[in-house]
């Protein structure tokens, strides 16, 4: 025990700093001592487990807005021996391949050093001048005498002691003579499952087209046939561009006048023309298509790269409509690469490389070249997360790109994008798809909108209910009453939710698709009935004997139980009458509106059950709480009870009405139970009261189960998470502060 | 007249009425919700009769009726309404679909099915039909007397193959598990060939037990064979067979007594034919452990955050501010909960202790998914606020002399505070807790993320070495009612099951709320008789 902490005692504290203790009393203060320091430090270990929440949730999200970097690993020159054509790279990113006017060189980017030369003798005395790689590890090489010829590389992985090793092979396939002794320059090719189509052009307005098929039969023997096919094209300043429309077997041309034209590949028709740059008389420079072959990439002669989405099945032929003009390079666009993993593509001319994304139109990244050299070849490595380039004095480099999250941006997520296949721009959340090319639609807007609609409709059936019983219990009840009536909401509102959502699902649902007549007439009955009920008491003296002011419940449950039998029967007639005797057939013919079992109006009533016992309680407290002089004085100035509760104790206690609604619209924002099992979960984004919604929470606990770590939707999940913790905590926050002020306010008064 | 309905419009008597409503109809639809919960869940443990149903068509259906509805007709809305009947004709295996609806305009006569007798199995739900003999190694008898008496030892072979399968071969595959872990973890040659050893004794114990149940097997000899309403001969093997009666024959002593079986199985026993029959006990099991596992973390955890906000911190705003945040936790929603709960304990706690300790087994995670404590631990975070709200309330009511008399007779604070302060708040630190407890019996959400499952293949408590398993995922009552009411694929079937097990929670959470309630009543009529 140090004199220090002895000191350190309260004032409260009855022991004097004394050194002639017992060591019995040093014991017990010893043990007073920790426990002080315990308490503290596990007060504030909780207190900051609590604040730790916050930090997780952030934290799990936060990587989606870095922005994207690249770190460059390496740089090393190359005995490249004349022009650079096209440049590729493996899965691993530990080998490349750079293709000269030579042949194809490989370099180690692990040691950055080159690997042994393997030769091409199919190459014989002529030079390579064009070069496709529109498919990874499949270049066509364009050769000066008019040959094209397919080549794969091909990386073996060998496993030793646990150690990888990757070893490139060259395994040209049969060239095919299309052009002349000009030699072809400008070529392209895809492949699919049963061979390949080479298509190049052979003079500034034709292209020659060869179609491969590969057959393997069940012995192993390969039959290759070939067909050929000439195609012209009214080509102004010549062809300058080419690609293949592998959907609608067709191909497209882009000219030296900025014109882009289509013919299919058959030859049947003629070539279209379907748009032109944005300037007359701007070379087409590049075209390529993104994954998934619908979104088509330009970019022209004086540096500008835009996109255009070409719908595959379309009346009237195939179209292209322009969707975003990308940041232009003035030094011109020489290099085009896309992305084998998403919608991302590279683009490069002079000395500088552009990482841009289709869907949002960003361009993310720029690549500078260190001495400002300009760039010759460059090529997103296969799984997007690097890039390796060649400049024109024979240097490589190897970019790391740090770009988890391309398709992910704050307008991405909240403003309305146009996704491929949409005519305009829309907000969709579609997280799962059939196919590899699939792109996931995270919008967060439907699913915020689900949310609101469904606190809105909570509230819109709830808040009367519990404001009025609330007003009832506390002014005009009699306290034996309501010494039963206040436990009773509060089981109410210790309901779990699951059971609620089930009520709401298997016994709400299919009775308001029955009777939704009788509902909506049903409030209007009822008053009525309550009028009837109040003349028959003012009227019969024998029953207002019986009834005491402040018993009206026992009379009011079971008008309301004849009320609603009442408005079941008139809900029929009401539809048979006017409704054509199908309610649902004539909202759908008079005002275009489908119904949906399970819609917002299912979940409004099932929430109110989990809203108003709340609101109830809270507002009850609060009126109950208004100083019983301001009622006395009322009551005394000769007001009626009525007037008195309606005109000094609800402005009184009106503050805490509000927190009580706050605190309500919470719950109702965070419920998660019940709209995931009363509502369709579909995210359309209409305030219809008979379709249903899908809200933040619901969707939360649909997809994490099914999220991947780490990945763009498990991360898109915790930010939906940090909104609703947001969400609520500002309203539980609003609430409380007001709160706390009328607490203030009564007791001054 | 008319000047006294003007009177009565000053006096606000008609805007009182209808403020009146407003709770009459809360009142109502609370009252509305606990009946049709209450009646579905009771008739479905209550025998009803089985049906003989004799169609216009000739043709006849043994079965249950459980429903009747109006049959929409929009084309013609002024024809006379006309109803269909709902029946339960079980039987499965044979017809395809064991509930079809009948229009009632086709049905010649309704009577009680003489003699007829529901079978229930242990697959393909139950049978309906007529007993016409019990066959056992080629000799046949008549009679459900005998049938009665030869299920008796089919069920205790029965159990004795499930005890053996479950349990002891069970035990043996886990075993055989943390044996194969143990020789990816080491290298030492000493310790591989003790393990080796291990092994071949474990599979020669496995080829014995699997003998034996081959014995047990074989035992299985008898069958009876039924009949359909249609005549159809159906033979069933007594190993299938769980009960057998005669509902139309039971008096009131015999409906009571299968009431309580069947209530008694529905605790008691296990699922059956994909949670839609069988009873909810890995349920029940599931939530109890998962409250009492929560219990033991967030009472320490809220009386000390409660105790260092009253007793021991300094008044002032930043205390302040922490306890607007405290209460503001309880009102934030409980999947964000369960979104924490999934990024800190299941990721990145779980990760990390599935790298230290169980790295043999990786990428299989043992502690890096969810599981009953990743779900006890989030639970308590979430109820985490109402014990210290709950506790907080308590302190401060009680009062400053009474901490002012113990201080004065010497005690130190520790002191004061463990033997004066907490025995006082004692009631309200336990009727938060039974809050706390009955929020976490009945929430989903966050549980969904964290550890629930539909079926889980075995309860987190066994005999075997460490006898809990913390890390392993469980089932919950309130998952249970989402599951099979939602994602069943025969929803019919369902039906009651989701009902009873909706009653059980709900009487669950009421128990605990009354109790939460009463104990506060009480403490508030001991707080005002001590005047202080």
């Amino acid at each position: 025990m140090t004199p220090n902490s002895t000191e350190d005692m309260r004032p409260g504290s009855p022991l004097p700093a004394d050194r002639g203790i017992s060591p019995r009393l040093r014991g017990r203060l010893f043990v007073d001592a920790c426990a002080r320091r315990g308490v503290t430090l596990g007060g504030w270990c909780i207190i900051g487990a609590i604040f730790a929440i916050l930090f997780v949730i952030v934290a799990e999200f936060y990587p989606l807005f870095k922005t994207p970097t690249a770190r460059l690993e390496a740089t090393f020159t190359t005995a490249t021996r004349g022009e650079v054509f096209a440049i590729g790279a493996d899965e691993y990113r530990e080998v490349s391949y750079l293709i000269d006017s030579a042949g194809i060189h490989f370099y180690s980017l692990k040691d950055n050093k080159p690997l042994p030369d393997q030769s091409l003798n199919a190459l014989g005395t002529a030079r390579i001048i064009g070069v496709s790689l529109a498919e990874p590890r499949f270049p066509v090489l364009g050769l000066s005498d008019g040959r094209a010829l397919p080549v794969r590389v091909e990386f073996e992985i060998e496993y030793r002691g646990g150690v990888r090793t990757i070893r490139p092979v060259l395994a040209p396939e049969e060239a095919l003579m299309l052009g002349g002794p000009e030699g072809l320059a400008r070529l392209t090719h895809r492949q699919d499952n049963s061979g390949y189509t080479i298509a190049a052009a052979t003079g500034p307005k034709t292209v020659e087209v060869a179609r491969v098929r590969v057959k393997k039969n069940l012995m192993g023997k390969v039959t290759r046939r070939e067909s050929r096919q000439s195609l012209a094209f009214p080509a102004e300043g010549g062809i300058t561009a080419l690609a293949l429309d592998v959907v609608r077997e067709g191909l497209l041309v882009g000219s030296g006048s900025g014109q882009i034209l289509w013919a299919r590949l058959d030859g049947e028709g003629d070539a279209k023309t379907l748009g032109a740059t944005r300037e007359a008389n701007l070379s087409i420079a590049q075209m390529g298509f993104l994954l998934g072959d619908y979104t088509l990439v330009l970019t022209d002669s004086s540096g500008g790269v835009s996109s255009y989405h070409f719908p595959s099945s379309q009346e009237g032929g195939p179209s292209v409509n322009k969707i975003y003009d990308f940041e232009p390079d003035p030094a011109g666009i020489g290099i085009f690469s896309h992305s084998m993993r998403d919608k991302g593509f590279l683009t490069g001319g002079g000395s500088a490389l552009h990482i841009h994304y289709g869907t949002s139109g960003a361009t993310q990244l720029t690549l500078s070249h260190p001495e400002g050299k300009s760039f010759r070849a460059a090529v997103l490595t296969p799984k997007s997360d690097g890039v390796v380039a060649a400049d024109e004095a024979g240097h490589l480099f190897h970019w790391t790109l740090d770009n988890p999250y391309p398709e992910v941006s704050f307008a991405a997520l909240f403003g309305k994008v146009r996704y491929e296949g949409y005519e305009k721009g829309d907000y969709v959340w579609q997280s799962t798809g059939g196919s590899d090319a699939f792109e996931t639609k995270l919008s967060l807007t439907p699913l915020i909108f689900g949310t609101l609609k469904g606190t809105l409709y909570a509230l819109l059936f709830a808040l009367p209910l519990a404001l009025c019983g609330a007003f009832y219990t506390s002014q005009f009840m009699r306290p034996r009453l309501k010494a039963i009536v206040k436990p009773v909401l509060e089981i109410m509102a210790a309901l779990p939710s699951v059971v609620l959502g089930f009520f709401a699902a298997l016994i709400i649902a299919p009775n308001v698709e029955t009777y939704f007549p009788a509902l909506a007439v049903s409030p209007l009955v009822v008053v009525m009935l309550v009028f009837v009920g109040l003349g028959v008491y003012e009227l019969v003296p024998a029953v207002q004997k019986r009834l005491r002011e402040g018993n009206e419940i026992y009379a009011l449950i079971p008008l309301t139980l004849v009320g609603a039998s009442l408005a079941f029967f008139l809900g029929g007639v009401v539809e048979s009458a006017f409704l054509e005797g199908d309610y649902r057939g004539w909202l759908k013919e008079m005002l275009d509106i489908t119904y949906d079992q399970r819609n917002a109006l299912v979940v409004g009533l099932a929430m109110g059950f989990a809203v108003i016992p709340i609101i109830f309680t809270l507002s009850e407290d609060s009126l109950s709480n208004v100083p019983e002089h301001l009622r006395a004085s009322s009551l005394a100035l000769g007001a009626t009870p009525w007037q008195t509760a309606l005109r000094v104790i609800l402005p009184t206690a009106s503050p805490g009405i509000f927190s009580a609604i706050m605190i309500g619209l919470g719950r109702a924002v965070g419920e998660t139970m019940i709209v995931l099992m009363a509502t369709g979960n579909t995210p359309v984004m209409e305030w219809s009261l008979f379709n249903g919604f899908r809200a933040l929470s619901a969707n939360i606990a649909v997809e994490l189960p099914e999220a991947p770590e780490g990945g763009t939707l498990f991360r898109v999940l915790f930010l939906a998470a940090f909104l609703l913790f947001v969400m609520t905590f500002l309203v539980n926050t609003l609430a409380e502060v007001v709160r706390l002020r009328l607490r203030k306010r009564y007791q001054a008064q | 007249m008319i000047v006294s309905m003007r009177k009565v419009w000053k006096r606000g008597d008609f805007f009182i009425w209808l403020a009146g409503v407003g709770l009459a109809l809360s009142l109502i639809m609370v009252a509305g919700l606990l009946l049709t919960i209450f009646v579905n869940a009771a008739t479905f443990f209550w025998p009803a009769d089985l049906l003989k149903i004799s169609l216009k068509s000739g043709d006849t259906v043994l079965g249950i009726q459980t429903g009747r509805e109006a049959i929409p007709d929009p084309e013609n809305p002024e024809a006379e309404q006309k109803y269909r009947l709902q029946i339960k004709r079980g039987n499965r295996d044979i017809t395809g679909a064991d509930f079809i609806w009948i229009d009632e305009e086709d049905i010649a006569r309704i009577e009680k099915a003489e003699d007829a007798l529901i079978v229930e199995r242990r697959e393909w739900g139950d049978f309906f039909g007529t007993l016409s003999e019990v066959r056992e190694e080629g000799r046949g008898a008549a009679g459900l007397r005998v049938l009665l008496e030869k299920l008796e030892p089919a069920h205790e072979i029965h159990s004795a193959i499930e005890r053996l399968t479950r349990k002891d071969i069970g035990a043996i595959n886990y075993k055989m598990e943390k044996n194969r872990l143990a020789v990816r973890s080491t290298k030492d040659e000493k310790a591989l060939a003790r393990l080796s050893g291990e092994r071949d004794d474990l599979d020669r114990r496995y080829k014995e037990l699997e003998t034996r149940l081959q014995a047990l097997r074989n035992k299985q000899v008898g069958e009876a064979v039924f009949l359909t309403s249609d005549g159809k001969e159906v033979t069933i093997p007594l190993s299938k067979i769980i009960h057998v009666y005669e509902p139309n024959a039971l008096g009131m002593a015999g409906r009571v007594g299968f009431f309580i079986r069947k209530v008694v199985e529905f605790v008691a026993e296990d699922p059956r034919e994909s949670n839609t029959e069988g009873g909810v006990f890995p349920a029940i099991f599931g939530t109890v452990m998962m409250v009492m596992i929560m219990s033991l973390l967030v009472t320490p955890l809220g009386v000390l955050a409660a105790f260092y906000l009253r007793e021991y911190a300094r008044q002032g705003t930043m205390v302040s501010i922490v306890r607007i945040a405290v209460n503001n936790l309880a009102g934030v929603p409980s999947i964000v909960f369960g979104v924490f709960g999934v990024g800190f304990f299941i990721y990145f706690i779980g990760g990390s202790i599935d790298e230290l300790f169980y790295s043999e087994k990786l990428p299989a995670p043992t502690f890096g998914t969810g599981g009953i404590l990743w779900a006890s631990l989030t639970m308590a975070l979430l109820t985490v606020p109402v014990v210290i709200v709950s506790t907080e309330e308590g302190l401060a009511s009680v009062s400053g002399g009474l901490r002012e008399a113990s201080l004065a007779l010497g005690a130190t604070k520790f002191e004061t505070t463990w033997r004066v302060v907490l025995p006082a708040v004692m009631p309200s630190i336990l009727t938060g807790l039974i809050l706390a407890m009955a929020r976490a019996a009945g929430e989903v959400a966050p549980l969904m993320i964290t550890g629930v499952v539909k079926l889980a293949p075995a309860l987190p408590v066994d005999g075997l070495f460490p006898f809990v398993h913390l890390e392993r995922k469980f089932m919950h009552l309130g998952f249970h009612i989402y599951d099979v009411g939602f994602q069943s694929p025969n929803v019919d079937a369902a039906r009651p099951m989701v009902f009873t097990t909706t009653l059980l929670l709900i009487v669950l959470v009421i128990v605990l709320n009354l109790t939460a309630i009463w104990l506060r009543n009480r403490l508030k009529k001991n707080l005002s008789a001590s005047g202080v």
